[in-house]
């Protein structure tokens, strides 16, 4: 019985992929809702591949040349990407599905920041959440592992580069950079609640830069989860309060989707038990 | 003792399923080279965001589109959803991109790794960028058609200066 109510409350790897496409999938729709398809962005005049390798090997391929060839292709290419994400969360046992959907989430990204003229990363944390359901099942816990590492060391370096780069060093950066964030927020929204909380951040910058400092040392201590599993649940809600904090503070509310890294973190470790 | 368990699992893996070991290190490899020879560094590079010191500004700036009847600045924020981020990260990127070597703010760092993006296409596109604006403004819901992108200056929540983006620095 006891045993029962164990593996009940443990779900089984259809399950999270079925929860972690559907999150996708939500994305994806209140970013069509947003204005930030491909379909939104087909005809931009930019094409800015920066100094990615990626996005210029997909260039050099034609990829972007082709799904933004005309409006019509693009909106197909919006709806095909959305549908593989419906047909993999009905069909999870379906590894093809997830694949599919996996490399057109990468077109998508690429190239949306491509005609964006920005290279933003706001779909990173999706790819990494992915990664465990491309493999086969022999290979889903070393996979989640990976995919695990990686979500570590990004959060770290978030750390690392600020710790190395000293804006921990200047008291009042963090002001600055908040007066910089909102200067045209402030102005068309003056009296929210959002403006109120910055106005008051701005005008006590040691506030700002204690903040500052939490947000840094949380990112450092990421680098644990690259060598333990201890602290996972920690490290979850880390990421949680962290994109909260991100959205209300710097009105980065396209980052919540990175939220979905947490079932990395609190997948249960223990096997179900037969 | 923290390494120990890592190192464990690690030699387990290479020995139970090699090719995604393989894979595994091609991965890690590829950020690590990545970071070294300091190419545009996706997705670690992401949250290197805010990570240099900002000083004070006279005034903060970001480029806006403004409505040339009414005489007044559009609301972006009024946008469907996450789209106003759209509306100011696009003319902001054309500003820096427009100015840029071929466009490509990201050339000297090309250049460095021996390569370089030297095509004049990526300019020529640009400068049809405020009349894609406003068909882009549209599809957000917006009417820019009488609307022109100045740079503003804000201080504490006040407008305090405004300048016509791609004209002389007048202040109007």
């Amino acid at each position: 019985m006891q045993l029962r109510i164990l593996n009940s409350a443990q779900w089984s790897i259809a399950t999270w992929k079925r929860i972690v496409f559907s999150f996708v999938l939500l994305a994806l729709l209140y970013f069509w809702y947003s204005g930030m398809m491909l379909h939104h962005v087909w005809d931009s005049p930019f094409q800015y591949k920066g100094a990615d390798l990626t996005y210029w090997f997909l260039h050099s391929l034609r990829v972007d040349k082709l799904l933004t060839s005309n409006q019509f292709i693009a909106q197909v290419f919006s709806f095909v990407l959305i549908s593989f994400f419906v047909l993999a969360s009905l069909f999870p046992k379906k590894r093809s599905l997830a694949i599919v959907s996996g490399i057109l989430l990468l077109f998508y990204q690429v190239i949306f920041n491509m005609k964006l003229g920005y290279h933003t990363h706001h779909l990173f944390g999706f790819q990494f959440a992915l990664l465990p359901f491309y493999f086969k099942e022999s290979l889903f816990k070393p996979s989640l592992g990976l995919a695990k590492v990686l979500c570590c060391l990004s959060y770290f370096f978030a750390g690392f580069f600020k710790l190395y780069q000293g804006a921990w060093l200047s008291f009042d950066s963090f002001s600055h950079v908040l007066s910089n964030q909102h200067a045209a927020y402030l102005y068309f929204n003056p009296t929210g609640i959002r403006s109120l909380v910055v106005h008051y951040m701005i005008s006590h910058p040691s506030i700002g830069f204690m903040f500052f400092i939490s947000a840094m040392i949380v990112q450092l201590s990421f680098i644990v989860g690259v060598f333990s599993n201890k602290w996972n649940k920690y490290l979850a809600v880390f990421i949680v309060l962290f994109h909260v904090m991100d959205w209300f503070l710097m009105n980065l509310g396209v980052f919540m989707g990175m939220t979905l890294l947490v079932w990395l973190l609190i997948y249960p470790n223990r096997p179900k038990i037969a | 003792m923290m390494f120990r368990r890592p190192i464990n699992d690690i030699a387990l893996l290479k020995k139970s399923h090699p090719r995604f070991f393989l894979f595994s290190v091609f991965v890690l490899v590829l950020y690590a080279a990545q970071l070294l020879i300091k190419t545009e560094i996706t997705p670690l590079g992401y949250f290197s965001l805010y990570s240099n010191a900002m000083e004070e500004q006279a005034s903060y700036h970001q480029i806006l589109p403004f409505d040339t009847v009414n005489k007044k600045l559009i609301n972006i924020y009024q946008a469907k959803g996450t789209g106003f981020l759209m509306l100011e990260i696009l003319p902001t990127r054309y500003d820096i991109l427009s100015k840029s070597d071929h466009c490509n703010q990201m050339n000297h760092k090309l250049r460095r790794i021996g390569l370089g993006d030297n095509n004049f296409e990526d300019c020529q596109k640009l400068s049809n960028f405020n009349s894609w604006m406003t068909i882009y403004g549209q599809r957000q819901g917006f009417n820019l058609s009488p609307t022109i992108l100045v740079d503003c200056g804000f201080k504490d929540g006040q407008l305090i200066e405004m300048n016509r983006i791609n004209a002389t620095k007048n202040s109007q």
